[in-house]
């Protein structure tokens, strides 16, 4: 009995280890395959935006040691652009959204109605990332194109950025939109839930000194609950710097062209791994694989500090926009 | 009683009751907007996924094998299946063993802290650099090729933190005297983890499964460069495409004809349906049973 | 004594209830101003809610059924804006509840969410309310510490200083010093015979002690029922079956 008692035990200590194993050997690994780039590009990596993966045909050319493509050169200053600008925008779409939501949940909306409305708001992040950009070129598109970027242009041209050619649907501000369903689900129920545990106490005595209900949801969101609203705003601004495949088909995906404005298409770094990874098979000196790899590196350290932040100062007990019944 | 400080006080209270009545109407007003726009937003995808799937949905498409230009959905269907399957199995054994450690450690607490995080940590990978992970290690490396155990993994690497969480959450929901009454009876570790652990936290666990099985079907990123797609099914575990059905819809639309069109609005609609299903028996599990 | 107290709140038939049950069955009482009205009666007879109805925080909750009426100045409550009447008609809970935030915020509160006040004005708002409600000296040196770190006594304190601001005509007290250790007891029973100079108070309690020392007038609420009412003595030597029931029974 004892044996097994041990064995057992053991058993439970290894599979939980795992998660430290899989995360630990991914980061060995990306950090392993990135090195060649590291070397070739030295630190122009993060201070140009263009992206060349070089010519095939010529003869590879050796520098710092490692084998590139002639002519290659490699900058993440575009897709990190495009990372940063399609993520803000999808925040400064969502943040007032999920605020709005969430007082409306609290302070309006009866107790009732609560459930369905949370579990409605959850179901945006249940949409699958492909879905949202096929709904995004069909339906997305064609309205930003037709109708909403030309008013824009018309009648808010005096802001910076917002006057521009418009090319097509795709871009910034599709992009931006289309993150905001995802993230929206996140924000929102990481302030919820914190709402849910303002003891009675503290509401009544708002109320009781005579406070209205929007005055009431306002404090406990800027005051008792303001822990929660910023962190679930990282969180969700991590969800958006790593999402791949809808930003992929709506923002145009360009390469080695720097937005205008932001009817401009644009491009990100998750999107950009997803779409040059095929061709990056064909350089046989492997350097556009570890430019990409570099790439993925930088991706997910960010992600990573931004989601760890987020996680700490909002608590602990978040998951992905979806609530722990 | 009127004293020099009740009459001021009245002055300074007056001000405004109006203005912050009108505030709280506006705040009212303008968020029960936002959550129309937010239902309506809903109500457009689902119906426009949904009518235009089932507008172009065929028998064919759901019989036959198709490799998204022609033919159909099958292969794409079972294969989807095939990979949640796999991913299944390589994280619930962890999920639920490493969960079991989690909560008995109480003299570890840093190996437990430690792993906490790392399984946090793991949430915000994002799903293309576990794709490429899993291409560059696993499809090449280990020489797997595009396969079901290479795909498997990448999705197991992504289900494994959530279910890790949702399961120790469900075992830290058991009240605390069934486990010492277990004890105290004289159990060991494997027969409590059977007979206590296992059968309380099974709504909590196999909810969380659905949820992670949810999240798994709707994945792309990580299948694109581990694996692959294939017009038929994969004939073994390793070095063997395999066909799912984001693909179909990632595909299909980038492609000239229209029946790919088809295809992907058909694939989007399988999707959104299953995913929505089983969100709802997810929920619907915790809350019966 | 024979000068005419003034009625300032009127309750007549008051009655509340949940579909599970009823709270208060009918209940008449009235509270005279510049006076310690105190309501008492067994745990679970309804007080709380009876001071509840009073500010209208029972509004908030839908599943309470509430009938009868309640005159405040000879207007019926319902027709007061509720943000109006909660501003005249406080309410100080039975577990002190700080915000958390610095003891000055904590007092400020209220001032900054009924208007605009300057600087000067509110420093000097705060400091008074803290006097009337005899904390000041122990937190003059200190008015940015968190409300939660005072103590037990010291938070009540708080929390009513922090009602005290807006000028209450009424103060409401449910059970204030059931969460105090006996010195903090001492200090808020010399408080509430302090306050009456500007304020009306109705207390909730169901110590007998604190109510022989400081009440002016005692009404029994039993089982949601008004059961009987009295001047000082006059309660505690009442021939009414239940009064010396409960009285046998609180000691």
């Amino acid at each position: 009995m004892r044996l097994h008692n041990k064995f057992f035990n053991l058993l439970t200590f290894i599979m939980a280890l795992v998660p430290v194993a899989v995360l630990s050997v991914m980061a060995i690994f990306i950090l392993y395959y990135s090195t060649p780039s590291i070397r070739y590009e030295g630190l122009s990596f993060f201070t140009t935006y263009l992206w060349n993966p070089g010519f095939e045909f010529k003869p590879p050319v050796s520098v710092n040691g490692v084998l590139a493509p002639a002519g290659s050169s490699f900058g993440l200053g575009l897709f990190l652009l495009g990372t940063l600008s399609t993520s803000l925008l999808a925040i400064v779409i969502s943040f007032p959204i999920s605020f709005l939501i969430s007082l409306n949940v609290e302070s309006y909306l009866p107790e009732k109605a609560r459930k369905f409305t949370v579990s409605m708001i959850e179901l945006f992040a249940g949409i699958p990332s492909v879905v949202y950009g096929l709904w995004g070129i069909l339906v997305l598109e064609p309205v930003l194109f037709r109708y909403i970027e030309p008013w824009m242009s018309k009648n808010l041209g005096f802001i910076p950025g917002f006057r521009g050619e418009i090319y097509s649907g795709a871009g910034l501000i599709a992009s931006g939109i289309i993150l905001s369903f995802m993230i929206i689900p996140i924000i929102t129920s990481v302030i919820v839930n914190s709402f849910e545990t303002v003891p009675k106490d503290v509401k009544e005595g708002v109320f009781s000194l005579g406070a209205t209900k929007w005055e009431v949801g306002r404090y406990l969101m800027t005051g008792y609950s303001r822990a929660s609203t910023i962190g679930g705003t990282l969180l969700g601004l991590g969800r958006a710097l790593g999402e791949t495949m809808a930003v992929l088909m709506v923002s145009g995906a360009i390469v080695n062209t720097l937005p205008t404005s932001i009817y401009s298409a644009t491009n990100t770094m998750a999107a950009a791994i997803a779409s040059l990874l095929d061709s990056a098979f064909f350089d046989p000196t492997g350097m556009n694989i570890a430019a990409l790899s570099e790439l993925a590196l930088v991706l997910m350290i960010i992600s990573l500090a931004v989601n760890l932040l987020g996680r700490q100062i909002a608590g602990r007990g978040v998951l992905r926009g979806y609530e722990n019944d | 009683m009127t004293d020099g400080i009740q009459e001021e006080t009245v002055l300074i209270k007056w001000k405004g009751l109006g203005i912050r009545k009108i505030k709280d109407s506006m705040a009212k007003v303008v968020s029960y907007l936002i959550l129309a726009l937010m239902a309506g937003v809903l109500v457009s995808i689902f119906a426009y996924i949904l009518g235009s799937g089932a507008a172009h949905a065929t028998i064919s498409m759901f019989t036959t094998f198709g490799d998204t230009t022609t033919g159909g959905l099958l292969n794409a269907i079972i294969g989807t299946w095939m990979l949640v399957g796999m991913g299944l199995l390589f994280s619930i054994p962890p999920g639920i063993l490493g969960a079991i450690y989690i909560v008995n450690s109480k003299s570890n607490t840093r190996v437990s802290y430690i792993v906490k995080l790392f399984t946090d940590i793991l949430t915000s990978v994002p799903s293309i650099v576990i794709g490429l992970f899993g291409y560059l290690v696993l499809v090449i490396k280990f020489g797997f090729g595009y396969s079901l155990v290479a795909g498997g993994i990448a999705l197991g690497i992504m289900m494994l933190p959530y279910l890790l969480r949702i399961i120790e959450i469900s075992f830290r929901n058991i009240p605390r005297e069934q486990i010492e009454n277990a004890y105290a009876l004289g159990a060991d570790d494997i027969k409590i983890a059977s007979r206590v652990y296992l059968p309380q936290a099974s709504k909590g666990i196999l909810s969380g499964i659905l949820l992670a099985v949810s999240i798994a079907a709707g994945e792309t990123a990580q299948l694109i460069y581990t694996a692959g797609f294939n017009n038929a099914l994969p004939t073994g575990f390793l070095k063997s495409q395999v066909a799912y059905l984001t693909y179909v819809v990632w595909t299909g639309i980038n492609q000239p004809s229209q029946y790919s069109h088809y295809l992907a609005y058909v694939s989007a609609m399988i999707l959104i349906l299953t995913i929505t299903a089983l969100i709802f028996l997810s929920k619907y599990i915790v809350r019966r049973k | 004594m024979a000068e005419k107290i003034e009625k300032i709140i009127e309750i007549e038939n008051l009655r509340v209830e949940t579909r599970k049950k009823v709270i208060l069955d009918g209940v008449y009482l009235n509270i005279f101003k510049n006076r310690v009205n105190t309501v008492v009666g067994p745990s679970g007879s309804g007080k709380s809610t009876l001071l509840r109805a009073l500010n209208r925080l029972l509004d908030l909750d839908p599943s309470m059924k509430i009938s009868g009426d309640i005159l405040f100045d000879k207007r019926n409550v319902k027709d007061y804006d509720e943000v109006e009447l909660r501003r005249e008609i406080g309410l100080v809970f039975q577990k002190p509840n700080p915000f958390p935030m610095s003891v000055y915020e904590n007092v400020a509160f209220g001032l900054r969410l009924h208007g605009k006040v300057r600087k000067e004005e509110m420093d000097r708002m705060v400091q008074q309310s803290l006097v009337d409600a005899n904390l000041y000296d122990e937190v003059k040196d200190n008015l940015n510490a968190r409300g939660d770190s005072l103590s037990g006594g010291q938070q009540q304190r708080l929390c009513i200083a922090r009602a005290l601001i807006l000028r209450p005509k009424v103060l409401m007290l449910d059970e204030p010093t059931s969460a105090l250790d006996p010195v903090a007891k001492g200090k808020v029973i010399d408080l509430i015979r302090t306050l009456t100079r500007k304020y009306t108070v109705i207390l909730v309690t169901h110590d007998m002690n604190l109510t022989r020392r400081v009440s002016d007038y005692t009404n029994l609420i039993y089982n949601g029922k008004f059961i009987a009412k009295g001047t000082g003595s006059e309660f505690f030597e009442s021939d009414l079956e239940e009064v010396k029931e409960f009285l046998s029974e609180a000691d």
